[in-house]
């Protein structure tokens, strides 16, 4: 979906802007540690234009803050702050389930038709997984929890949705060069 | 490259070893992993091919964060189970008052079908006595010996089976 910048521009100043205030809350909130909400806000921001530059995006609120949660995390961790055990009971759900309703142009969008098939295809325990993690934005630790699973398996279960979404992919002709 | 199976299996095996590396990059990778990773990268050149394919598609599914997403709304695992699940489901819960109707259709039938229909409200004035004490009895959980009751009058009285069942067991 590739648009012209004055596009864009609209685009992110009507669904992203207004939730940045909400997104520097939480971020110091639920990780207090990190030195410099700018540099995390930035980077979301950034992957979320570089995303919706190539195709539709279901809930960019949503997809804000789990960018958000993932890069911080990366930062910690690359900082040495690496306490998993705290890092990975973020309840981002419950943060972006405010959300308007998501409009209906999108959700038929035959791209993310294309990826709610990829998953509605696996078989159940990794279909389980997949929605927890890429619809709800849950941790593996989160859904590890949610079904009672070790995250060993949540892992191993996330390993082979993925490889056969990719599968699904390429049999439906969905790649890189193609996916806009 | 061939399309051999061999090959074929070996292919799928590269790309479920990138499929691991990007799963376990997203929940962070111990040190000892970063370079197991880096030297798993560096083997072969079809390993970058995969982990980027692997990779770019587990982000791709990120376009449906929060496709799903209302105030209070609880996270499903089975969202998108398959429909017809969803209609087993559906017909698991609609059972209950499925048969509920069905009995209130029965009580309704048997009250147009005959005045003493309700198992409660049956006339034993009809059968001999050891029914009437079966009656008392059955109430009681105790019932008296089958042979001691005159079953010709009783299933005069009450012709549905199930509810001769009800009555008479």
């Amino acid at each position: 979906m590739p648009r012209d910048d004055s596009e864009q521009a609209r685009w992110f100043a009507e669904h992203v802007l207004p939730h940045e205030a909400a997104l520097r809350a939480w971020l110091q909130s639920r990780f207090p540690s990190v030195v410099d909400v700018d540099d995390v806000v930035q980077a979301s921001y950034e992957r979320l234009l570089r995303v919706q530059e190539t195709g539709p995006i279901a809930n960019p609120r949503a997809f804000l803050f789990v960018s958000a949660r993932n890069f911080t995390l990366n930062q910690l961790r690359r900082l040495r702050h690496e306490k998993r055990d705290l890092l990975t009971d973020i309840d981002v759900a419950a943060v972006y389930a405010d959300t308007e309703g998501i409009p209906e142009s999108i959700t038929h969008t035959e791209s993310l038709r294309l990826l709610v098939e990829a998953i509605h295809q696996l078989p159940t325990r990794c279909r389980e997984v997949m929605t927890l993690r890429k619809i709800y934005g849950l941790s593996q630790r989160e859904v590890a929890m949610q079904l009672g699973m070790a995250e060993n398996t949540v892992e191993v279960q996330s390993r082979i949705g993925l490889r056969k979404c990719v599968e699904f992919f390429r049999r439906h002709g969905y790649g890189r060069s193609n996916s806009a | 490259m061939s399309n051999s199976p061999t090959n074929r299996r070996h292919d799928r095996a590269i790309d479920d070893d990138a499929a691991a590396w990007v799963v376990r990059q997203e929940r962070g990778l111990t040190a000892a992993e970063q370079d197991a990773f880096s030297q798993w990268l560096a083997a072969d050149a079809r390993h970058q091919a995969a982990f980027a394919e692997q990779r770019w598609s587990w982000e791709e599914l990120d376009r449906l964060n929060g496709l799903q997403s209302s105030v209070g709304a609880v996270p499903d695992p089975k969202l998108l189970a398959p429909r017809q699940r969803i209609v087993a489901r559906w017909t698991g819960f609609a059972i209950v008052p499925l048969v509920m109707a069905a009995a209130a259709a029965m009580m309704v039938y048997l009250a147009h079908r005959q005045p003493a229909g309700d198992p409660a409200r049956v006339d034993f004035r009809a059968v001999p006595s050891l029914c009437e004490e079966r009656k008392l009895s059955f109430r009681s959980r105790s019932l008296p010996p089958r042979g001691r009751c005159d079953w010709t009058a009783a299933k005069r009285i009450s012709p549905w089976p199930t509810m001769q069942t009800v009555l008479l067991l």
